[in-house]
């Protein structure tokens, strides 16, 4: 293919190249369409899982305001960063669980939390 | 004793680079590697100074400074650009310098799929198995590098039928030089696909000379996509559709992901395998992220190999760039050609993306088409500038990362062809 091409072959390789490219990704389309309803992804699991997602926000929401006390915050605590923490145990609880969060306490640690976490990265087992 | 002296300073003086400079081998002045230094240099500038693409244009920069120094033998061009592929290994071993072994890796088609491992490694094809719509814009896009493909060979054509007898020697010359073969339209258009690697993977192969000015033309028009394609997406759609509101992705399931790159592997391996190794490295490196259990794998696929190869690459690439093969009419044709690339891609993805508008009653923005031309996440961003000009609260980026994914994998599919047919 030294030789410049003649317009014919130019035009041939522009149609074989854009159909095939256009036909691989519509296999693509149909293939990730299919892997979505076999695996579950647009099936009913995930319509159920949408149903309970959206009654969610309002299950939860008066759930723990009137049943939980006000939890015993130690002095210097911003309000801030109560509500981190009960954030983060929402997340890691799950959001179905209904909990109450008692008292907010610092951690008495002889270790800062960087030094123990640079520690952990450092002898974490192959 | 003075004699000796003196010899030996003029030895000295004739063996140094600056004497290079001034006498090159033809004895005369070389002022060609002198040019290539200035445009190294402002590659440099543009890359530290106005933040163009500047892990790669950097390496690339230094590695045009390096290569046109003259005497440094770190690179022999002439190794590498034997038309039946062939590297004469023996001379290379013996005479070879650090470039050139280097340069081995990108000759050898080793450094892109690797480049390709860690942005595997880095995205989430989630957005594009949730609507995998998106592959069609991410397809429409690629029909930029057949255009221009086209319109490298109309050029050739071109010059090829003109009378350039009546010219000017030099003139003629230049003209002569911007008429390219079908291998180096190919490799031309492929900087379309907005996609560093696939267009090195390809030129290697198909135009090794062009190497270096296809990679400069690729990574800078890549850079400046955030001003190329907003003028296109904007004439061609109207406020209405720029307004469009997508409705929300679905979430995917991590078994989704997971299967997603095993079945496009499978899909495209056996259908082009010219492109399987693109998107075989491709595909590893994102199953390795989404399986979650080679976190320490995809760590150093996404960082410390990717930053490796990121260099080789570079430096190698931008080593290509001789003055002998650089400064001529096809470095021009090539920059002309690139930026049509460009354009094209981002208005075929648009107007696919106005098809799929109308298909779909108004539910699909077609900002989004433009981002079916790779340049991760580049394009994506400039898909969700664009919109939220119209509607500040319009967030499309989720929804251009689908597009912008399949590009990828649209522009790796393009390459295979390509070197199926020319390689």
């Amino acid at each position: 293919m030294s030789e410049p091409l003649s317009a014919g072959a130019a035009w041939s390789v522009v149609f074989t190249g854009i159909i095939v490219v256009f036909a691989i990704l519509v296999v693509l389309v149909f293939l990730c369409s299919l892997l979505s309803i076999v695996i579950g992804g647009k099936g009913k699991k995930d319509k159920k899982e949408g149903t309970v997602q959206k009654s969610e926000p309002p299950k939860a929401a008066p759930a723990p305001v009137p049943a939980a006390p006000a939890p015993v915050v130690e002095e210097g605590i911003p309000g801030e960063v109560v509500a981190a923490i009960s954030a983060a145990v929402a997340c890691m609880l799950g959001s179905d669980k209904p909990f109450a969060v008692r008292s907010v306490k610092r951690a008495r640690e002889s270790r800062p939390a960087w030094n123990a976490a640079g520690i952990a990265e450092n002898t974490r087992p192959f | 004793m003075l004699e000796v002296f003196l010899e030996t300073i003029v030895g000295l003086w004739e063996d140094s680079g600056l004497y290079a400079f001034f006498v090159n081998e033809a004895g005369v002045f070389n002022w060609q590697a002198l040019v290539m230094i200035g445009i190294s240099f402002f590659l440099v500038y543009l890359a530290v100074v106005k933040g163009f693409e500047p892990l790669l244009l950097l390496p690339i920069a230094f590695g045009m400074f390096l290569t046109n120094l003259p005497m440094t033998g770190m690179f022999h061009m002439e190794y590498f650009v034997d038309p039946g592929g062939n590297i004469p290994w023996g001379t290379l071993l013996h005479d070879g310098g650090l470039l050139d072994f280097l340069y081995i890796g990108v000759k050898l088609g080793i450094y892109p799929p690797l480049i390709f491992l860690g942005i595997g490694a880095m995205t989430d094809f989630g957005p594009l198995i949730a609507n995998p719509k998106s592959f069609l814009l991410g397809a429409a896009a690629q029909v930029g590098i057949f255009i221009t493909f086209l319109g490298a060979i109309g050029i050739s054509a071109l010059i090829g039928g003109m009378d350039l007898s009546g010219l000017p020697a030099g003139l003629a010359e230049f003209l002569r030089g911007m008429q390219f073969t079908g291998a180096e339209a190919a490799s031309i258009g492929i900087i379309g696909g907005a996609d560093g690697p696939t267009a090195i993977y390809v030129t290697k192969t198909l135009a090794p000379t062009l190497l270096g000015s296809i990679a400069i033309a690729a990574y800078s028009y890549m850079a400046l996509v955030p001003l190329i394609q907003p003028p296109i997406m904007r004439g061609l759609t109207t406020k209405k559709e720029r307004a469009v509101v997508m409705k929300q992705l679905r979430p995917v399931s991590r078994t989704e992901k997971i299967f997603f790159p095993i079945f496009v592997t499978l899909l495209i391996a056996l259908i082009v395998p010219s492109a399987a190794p693109l998107v075989g490295c491709l595909m590893l490196g994102n199953l390795m992220k989404e399986s979650g259990a080679v976190d320490r794998l995809v760590k150093t696929a996404q960082n410390e190999l990717m930053n490796i190869v990121t260099i080789f690459l570079g430096v190698t690439v931008g080593a290509t760039a001789k003055a002998e093969y650089f400064l001529n009419g096809k470095t021009i044709a090539i920059i002309v050609l690139g930026l049509i690339a460009f354009c094209m891609g981002t208005a075929c993805g648009v107007l696919f993306g106005k098809v799929m508008y109308i298909a779909t009653k108004g539910k699909v923005n077609p900002l989004i088409g433009s981002a079916g031309v790779s340049a991760v996440p580049m394009a994506a961003r400039v898909s969700q500038r664009v919109g939220s000009e119209e509607n500040p609260t319009n967030f499309l980026l989720m929804h251009a990362m689908g597009p912008n994914v399949a590009g990828v994998i649209g522009s790796a599919v393009a390459a295979g062809v390509l070197l199926s047919i020319f390689g």
